[in-house]
């Protein structure tokens, strides 16, 4: 019912140099709302420091649902989700804090708040109350312009989300998620509404980030080219309907 | 294309087929007395056993002379007290200026607490219910409240057209807090914010200009107040009112008439255009 298929090994294996990563591991998870049908059985993978995992499945195998449970915003009906610490410990999606970077599916930006403030929302996490009251630093300013830019929105740093196009707010969440300085990053289709050459740019941004600083990414994609491409495993959900039949 | 096709088919009108048209089932009299005929109904018999009130008093006044003698009495205003008339008029703009500053400061506080979605129904209830009471209440009666308490001076004014001022902004800030989409809120909680971070950041940008507007029009509406709440002692231009009501000097009656007139309609102005300019952003934006 999943396959965890390696596509290549992992490019950059940092597991040896980096004593500061976070990896997740899926233990036996499944779900199911309510009383109905099971979404997915015993799933079970792990994403270590330095990878970039893809996670596929057609619409409605319950991908978003997975991911929600990974975030800790959904309780699995069995199975555990736990965040391997460096120091040892392993902690349950709520002990993440501001360690989990997320790019939901439905962005969550702030639409009255510039492109620019919601990058650097990315670091409310990271400083008390007291610090953010009056806005945020020129380095974390700056830190955010360089994400945006990287991304190809340098011009559109001071516009509104509500004036963003769909693209360009979904570039913006996935400038939060880099900007935030996670050790782990779940991404729910960050490129789905991206052409081709900035789906690229937002992946390679992705991967390049995830080998660099040895954070471990789990991203929701479609296009199987982009999968073969930028990833160095695949966790695939089946459809509902196969899974009736074949069990 | 060689056969017939057969779209046409539906377009021959049904009811013909059937021989003839179903007729529409006539309205019963019951069909037409829905809830607002029947508020209006009920209305309009009230109007009509409130008509005596329009006797007056029963005697044949000569209302047109009336009019006439008291309106001359204004004309021309008595220009010379302009100076006290400016100063009490600084007075009562000072007055709905800290009024409104104490009331948009306690009504967001209350606000929050009244809001259904950050606040538990325990708390949102008698928080309402407060403000629901506080709004019942005139601001001339908050007025003599504060009077009775602090004194008649300019401070009874202030406490209480704050007081009147929560009861109107906390409802409406409650209510702008309650609109805002809380998905991005929700956003930044998952991604490690802070409560007050993520009420500043996530949902603070989406209220503002409405809180703004409704504070802008809540100080328009007090520097009206304010003009008033002198008669019952609480400072401002309503005290000089008051006076030159008492000896009927209505020529600078007319004076401070003006005076608020002119104040009163160039606010109105300002502060629709400001107003007009602040929601039109805030629905860019939302
Ligand atoms: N809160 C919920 N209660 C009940 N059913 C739900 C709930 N959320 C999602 N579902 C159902 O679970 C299934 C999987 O939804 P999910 O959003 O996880 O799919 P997905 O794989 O992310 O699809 P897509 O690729 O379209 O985003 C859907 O059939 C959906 O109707
Ligand atoms: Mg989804």
């Amino acid at each position: 019912m999943i396959a965890q298929g390696k596509v290549r090994p992992a490019v950059a294996p940092v597991s040896e140099g980096r004593s500061e990563g976070v990896s997740l591991a899926v233990h036996d998870l499944s779900l199911r709302y309510g009383q109905g049908e099971w979404l997915f059985e015993n799933v079970r993978f792990t994403v270590c420091p330095g990878q970039l995992v893809a996670l596929a499945g057609p619409s409605g195998s319950g991908k978003t649902s997975l991911m929600r449970c990974l975030s800790g915003a959904l309780a699995p009906t069995s199975g555990s989700v736990r965040y391997h610490l460096p120091d040892g410990r392993a902690v349950p999606p709520s002990g993440m804090g501001p360690r989990l970077g997320v790019v939901f599916q439905n962005l969550r930006l702030t639409g009255a708040a510039t492109a620019i403030d919601n990058v650097c929302f990315a670091r409310l996490g990271r400083q008390p109350f007291y610090r953010t009251l009056f806005g945020f630093s020129r380095d974390d300013r700056e830190g955010a312009y360089a994400e945006l830019c990287a991304l190809g929105l340098c011009h559109m740093a001071r516009a509104p989300i509500s004036r963003l196009s769909g693209g360009e707010r979904q570039r913006v969440a996935v400038a939060r998620a880099l900007f935030q300085e996670a050790k782990v990053i779940l991404a729910d289709e960050p490129v789905a509404s991206l052409d081709r050459p900035n789906a690229e740019r937002c992946l390679a941004c992705l991967r390049q980030r995830c080998h660099r600083d040895g954070i471990s990414v789990l991203v929701v994609l479609h296009d199987e080219d982009l999968i073969e491409r930028f990833s160095d495993d695949v966790v695939r959900l089946q459809p509902r309907a196969e899974l009736s039949t074949a069990v | 294309m060689t056969a017939e096709p057969p779209e046409r088919e539906p377009v021959r009108p049904a009811p013909r087929r059937a021989g003839r048209p179903v007729p529409l089932p006539p309205d019963r009299w019951t069909h037409r007395l829905d809830l607002q005929s029947c508020a209006t109904i009920l209305f309009l018999i009230f109007v009509v056993t409130a008509l005596p009130l329009l006797r007056g008093s029963g005697r044949s006044l000569d209302t047109w002379g009336n009019l006439v003698r008291f309106v001359s009495g204004f004309i021309p205003p008595d220009l010379s007290i302009w100076q006290t008339t400016l100063a009490a008029l600084w007075e009562t703009v000072q007055m709905a200026a800290l009024a409104t500053f104490f009331g948009v400061i306690l009504s967001f506080l209350l606000s929050i607490a009244a809001a259904r979605t950050l606040s538990p129904q325990w708390v949102v209830t008698p928080v309402r219910m407060l403000m629901n009471g506080i709004r019942t209440i005139p601001s001339l009666i908050w007025a003599l409240i504060a009077v009775a308490v602090v004194g008649a001076n300019p401070l009874a004014g202030v406490v209480g057209l704050t007081f009147y001022s929560i009861g109107y902004l906390g409802k409406f800030f409650s209510e702008a807090f309650e609109a805002v989409d809380l998905e991005a809120a929700r956003g930044l909680r998952a991604i490690g914010a802070g409560r007050l971070q993520t009420f500043q950041y996530g949902l603070w940008p989406s209220a503002r200009p409405i809180v703004w507007s409704y504070s802008l029009w809540m100080f328009e509406y007090n520097i009206r107040s304010a003009s008033i709440v002198g008669y019952v002692g609480a400072g401002g231009l309503g005290l000089h009112l008051l006076r030159y009501q008492e000896f009927g000097q209505w020529d600078r009656f007319a004076t401070v008439l003006l005076c608020i007139f002119a104040v009163v309609t160039s606010l109105d102005f300002l502060s629709s255009r400001l107003r007009g300019k602040m929601v039109s952003r805030a629905q860019g934006d939302v």
